[in-house]
């Protein structure tokens, strides 16, 4: 051991503390990179030698270049992920439709309903008016028109929904891939030399991403790789497997959409090739896009459904035993007798433009108006407008929990993102000191090593 | 905790948006003056809100219906007014002669005038309203009675039928409309048929038949109670429509009231909730401005 031991420590400091200034400089760069983890370099000592009887180091080497890691808080912010996408996704839904049942603010289908039994109350006073004929038929057309434009307007919604299905599945399925591949990436380099970090970053920030979309669990192999899998109603299935990577796909399901398009299953070839398999998906936002297109949205239609054909099989239940103004014919129906739903409800080709039509009597005199009086009430009695107002504020409930829901998820998220900032996220403020920590430590041993060559010169100046 | 300039960006970002978003709602209720803007600000309000609105719309049908109808009783009350005043005449003119009279010219003045006096009555009976025959029941477009004296009287002298037609006046609130003829100057099978003993009157005088024209004005006294009984009919109609108008108005404003304490914004208390939320907002703009200025890097 010689003069030499000074300068090769003196150079261990000089690459390691230049290792240290790249890492930095890697965090600085990735400030802004979502999902990157800050690394940090592990020092350790050089193996020690004996010289002149005493045990003494070589200088400094690398540890490890390591990330800032919380395995457990990824699983939460996956986890949250799920919920969170899920819930944005159906409030954003929700809210598309909330306008349409919005009769606080501008009349719709509840006034609509209203005004026409008045028009018939108006009937009730002066059965043979024309005038009044004639309004009958004007307020029977707008409220009709407002069942249309429900009805089309939470069709339209549903159809949106299931159109929406086919980019998630192709975000999803490149979400797939690409992990399958970081995966064959993480595991090579690793078998070479330390950790992948920015890979791994990278593969952990996507299984967030995949999390959103669909809830699904992951585990860690030994090798790098990670498998994940996902399971619903339908089953547990692998997503991936080391390297493989399974594919959603859409197929036609044999019940049309209510505007008669094609509704699509979501299937799944698993990471083996088996399949496909028909999905029952209920989490993230793939689950809300199906939820939302069979059940909530399905449920509204429904609901207004029920209601125009309830309208309709009711007045007609009445006006077809009622008399027309010509004191004989009867039998006659109000609105189309094929009426089913919000849809298709119309004033049957009886009435139409013909205002005669209209029963109003339940005999054979002109001045008679009991069956006018009787479906002018037949809103207080069967409650239509009450049925309509419940639907209103049942809308509004769905829209509201929601939004609650979803500020309460926002806050969980928020919590979850400043824990795993504060874990892994790059501070440009100790970056910089770190840096200027290094910067000193080169000079400290590029110091060193013009000590030693100055050593060096007494010594061979002693031999001159 | 380990704090980093993103944490601090994030957390300015999710203030900011949240402050925004509260004066947003605030603005929101100002400019529209409304509370409630969609059925989510409150969904139990919103189900108060319409429900109150659909009683407002109801009680105006109402209200609206009475008015109709007050235009029908009023009509109805004229023409019973009138008739029980021709019936009046007719009674003082036919006390004159109840003992009979030789003399022929009298005998003839009395018919003439009790002639005019019955094509009154059943012009006045033939009232009609927008082309409805208000007598004749239900059968509004047929002309209930014959002005012309039937020679010799004819017993069928009301051609209307005895259907009353009512319509809806308050919730479960049904109220008649119409008197039909046959309760007021009478028909064949119903009530004093004033027509038809007017009828028999007259012959009775022009063959001075003293027995029969005492019994005719029985009958004319009988048919004056009858206009009467329609009169009373008649007026507590136009009671009950009177009554019924002033509960319905007491509802609509009550149902006024109730929305608007629920709906109408108020503008006090929003501008001092502004006023709060604004001054909150600048100061996490400011904050926010300040610290994301500061640096180790200007200080190196």
């Amino acid at each position: 051991m010689g003069i030499s031991a000074a300068f090769e420590i003196g150079k261990s400091g000089l690459k390691l503390f230049q290792v240290a200034a790249e890492v930095t400089s890697e965090n600085i760069a990735n400030v802004n990179t979502p999902g990157y983890s800050r690394q940090r370099v592990l020092f350790e000592t050089a193996p020690p030698t004996t010289h002149n009887g005493f045990p003494l180091g070589t200088g400094v080497r690398v540890q490890v270049v390591e990330r800032y890691y919380d395995s457990l808080l990824q699983k939460q912010l996956v986890n949250a992920g799920t919920t969170s996408g899920y819930d944005s996704h159906k409030l954003g839904v929700l809210q598309q439709v909330e306008p349409v049942f919005n009769e606080i603010a501008q009349d719709g289908l509840g006034a609509a309903m209203n005004d026409f039994f008045s028009a018939w109350q108006d009937l009730s006073i002066n059965p043979s008016g024309t005038a009044e004929r004639q309004s009958v038929l004007a307020k029977a057309q707008i409220m009709v028109d407002q069942f249309h434009y429900v009805s089309r307007s939470i069709t339209d919604a549903i159809t949106i929904q299931n159109e929406s299905l086919s980019p998630l599945v192709g975000d999803i399925n490149k979400t797939l891939s690409d992990i399958a591949q970081l995966n064959g990436y993480i595991k090579n380099t690793e078998l070479v030399s330390g950790n992948a970090n920015e890979m791994r970053d990278q593969r952990d920030y996507l299984i967030r991403q995949l999390a959103e979309n669909m809830q699904v669990s992951f585990v860690e192999n030994d090798d790098g790789t990670t498998d994940i899998s996902y399971t619903d109603g339908s089953g547990t299935y692998a997503l991936v497997t080391g390297t493989q990577a399974g594919s959603l796909s859409l197929a036609a399901n044999p019940v049309a959409l209510p505007d008669g398009s094609t509704r699509y299953d979501v299937q799944l070839t698993d990471a083996g090739g088996a399949g496909p398999t028909t999905l029952a998906p209920t989490t993230g936002k793939l689950g809300a896009t199906v939820v939302m297109r069979d059940t909530v949205l399905q449920g509204y239609l429904d609901d207004i459904d029920a209601l125009a054909a309830q309208v309709a099989t009711d007045a007609n239940g009445l006006h077809a035993t009622g008399i027309a103004l010509d004191g004989t014919t009867t039998g006659l129906n109000f609105f189309d007798p094929a009426t089913t739903s919000a849809a298709n409800i119309s004033l049957s080709g009886d009435v139409l433009g013909k205002p005669e039509n209209i029963a109003a009597a339940q005999d054979n005199f002109s001045g008679d108006n009991q069956n006018a009086l009787a479906i002018a009430r037949l809103n207080s009695v069967n409650g239509y407008s009450l049925t309509y107002d419940a639907m209103v504020a049942q809308v509004g409930l769905d829209v509201q929990t929601s939004q609650t829901v979803v500020k309460q998820g926002e806050a969980f998220m928020k919590q979850l993102t400043t824990l795993r900032d504060s874990q892994s996220g790059v501070s440009l403020d100790e970056e910089l000191a770190n840096l200027i920590q290094y910067q000193r430590s080169y000079q400290a041993s590029a110091k060193l090593i013009t000590t030693a060559t100055e050593m060096m010169d007494v010594v061979l100046a002693m031999i001159r | 905790m380990r704090i980093t300039p993103n944490i601090t960006m994030q957390n300015s970002l999710y203030n900011i948006q949240r402050s925004r978003s509260q004066l947003d709602s605030i603005q929101e209720k100002i400019a529209s003056g409304r509370n409630y803007n969609r059925p989510s600000d409150d969904p139990v309000s919103a189900r108060l809100l319409v429900g109150f609105g659909d009683r407002l719309r109801t009680t105006e049908q109402y209200q609206s219906n009475i008015n109709k109808a007050n235009v029908w009783l009023k009509m109805t009350d004229t023409a019973l007014t009138g008739l029980a005043n021709t019936m009046y005449e007719i009674k003082r003119l036919t006390a004159t002669i109840t003992s009979g009279t030789d003399d022929l010219t009298f005998r003839q003045n009395t018919v003439t005038q009790l002639t005019n006096l019955r094509q009154q009555l059943a012009d006045i009976g033939n009232t009609q309203l927008e082309d409805r025959y208000i007598f004749a029941g239900t059968a509004t477009d047929t002309k209930p009675y014959d002005r012309n004296v039937q020679v010799p009287p004819v017993a069928a002298t009301y051609l209307g039928n005895d259907t009353t037609s009512s319509i809806e006046i308050d919730t479960n609130s049904i109220e008649s409309l119409n008197i039909p003829g046959d309760q007021v100057l009478g028909s064949d099978t119903n009530g004093v048929n004033i027509l038809y003993e007017l009828d028999r009157l007259i012959a009775a005088i022009e063959a001075n038949d003293v027995p029969a024209i005492r019994a005719q004005a029985n009958q004319m006294e009988s048919g004056a109670q009858q206009l009467q009984r329609a009169q009373v009919i008649n007026a507590t109609r136009i009671s009950r429509l009177d009554t019924t108008s002033k509960m319905l108005a007491n509802t609509k404003n009550t149902l006024e009231t109730v929305i608007g304490n629920i709906q109408t914004a108020d503008y006090a208390k929003l501008a001092v909730e502004m006023t709060q939320q604004q001054t909150a907002f600048e100061a996490t703009l400011s904050s926010t401005a300040r610290i994301s200025q500061v640096s180790l890097l200007d200080y190196l």
